[in-house]
């Protein structure tokens, strides 16, 4: 018999109590969509990487804080937010972020005409997307990728829901015309 | 019968490329992107946007190690830019933070103006955000956080 599934609440109240297998589980639940943000935003493995280990165990840290105002994951996402944010800023200081893809960094190997053909368009969405602002480009990855409602966009964004779906539209809106 | 306008459509595109839509409101989106080559557009935009980013190998037991060894804080990657950014992180952490608070106050005591409540419950009840320019739209956002 497997055994009894643990409620999310149960689960970080454990962890909140430095239970180790708790906060293992969360960062196994969360790390892939607390790194996908990170890299949306920054467009940037290895930054991605550095800023997905630091928003989980700073997350970790500070369970404290989350009062379950907002869904967990959406506070995690937020913290992973400005954790990426926080590294881009100091990154742009120092030099311009490579534009890096997904796709660039595995081999293309593909059979199938049709489906490079939608893969070369994906990789090419995926590179005209960082060439948005990082709030739209957020407010974008948010929405369609995390299946975030405007609010929770706005929660994580750390501003208005009218203005998270501003952005959300101002992002598609830029990406579509760039795409063209 | 398409009931669905085109705005209502494209607030409904991420939920449809997810397939979480309920059976009914899948089926009105499927009937307004058939006969709509606009929305259409947008729809294979998303579904174009909703590729794995696949996460690094390694990336998910480095943390896991971190935790277990209760660095919770302090453990970074070895090797790949070092442990001088784990000593500017904190600083770092504290910084980002102090400034998403003082936007958050800002945004606060922004809210407190009439004009740009108008303009957010404005945007909240407006369907046709799609249908504004660019430039529209930046115009709506900077009166939204001005």
């Amino acid at each position: 018999m497997s055994p009894a599934p643990v409620s999310e609440a149960a689960l970080i109240d454990r962890a909140r109590a430095g239970d180790r297998d708790a906060q293992e589980v969360l960062v196994r639940q969360h790390l892939r969509d607390v790194y996908r943000v990170a890299f949306r935003v920054l467009g940037d493995r290895d930054l991605a990487e550095d800023a997905a280990q630091d928003a989980m165990l700073n997350a970790l840290a500070a369970l404290d804080r989350f009062r379950g105002a907002s869904s967990f994951r959406t506070w995690l996402l937020r913290i992973a937010m400005n954790s990426a944010l926080s590294i881009g800023r100091r990154k742009t200081r120092r030099r311009e972020i490579a534009l890096v893809t997904e796709q660039h960094d595995t081999p293309a190997e593909e059979d199938a005409e049709n489906s490079a053909v939608a893969k070369s368009e994906a990789a090419r969405a995926a590179e005209q997307l960082k060439r948005l602002p990082p709030k739209q480009r957020a407010a974008v990855e948010l929405r369609v990728n995390q299946g975030l409602s405007y609010a929770e966009v706005g929660e994580v964004l750390q501003c208005s829901e009218g203005a998270a779906r501003v952005n959300y539209h101002l992002g598609i809106k830029r990406l579509r015309e760039l795409m063209q | 019968m398409n009931d669905l306008d085109c705005a209502t459509t494209k607030d409904l595109l991420p939920e449809h490329a997810a397939g979480t839509l309920e059976g009914g409101a899948a089926a009105r989106v499927r009937a307004h992107l058939s006969g709509c080559a606009d929305c259409r557009g947008e729809a294979e935009l998303l579904s174009l946007l909703r590729t794995d980013v696949e996460l690094p190998a390694g990336l998910e037991e480095r943390v896991v190690l971190a935790v277990r060894s209760g660095a919770t804080r302090q453990a970074r990657r070895p090797g790949v830019r070092g442990y001088a950014m784990a000593a500017t992180l904190a600083f770092a952490a504290v910084t980002s933070s102090l400034i998403w608070q003082s936007l958050r106050n800002g945004e606060r005591a922004t809210a407190d103006s009439s004009g740009a409540v108008a303009a957010d419950v404005n945007v909240l009840r407006s369907p046709g955000l799609s249908a504004l320019s660019e430039e529209e739209l930046m115009m709506l956002l900077k009166e939204i956080e001005s």
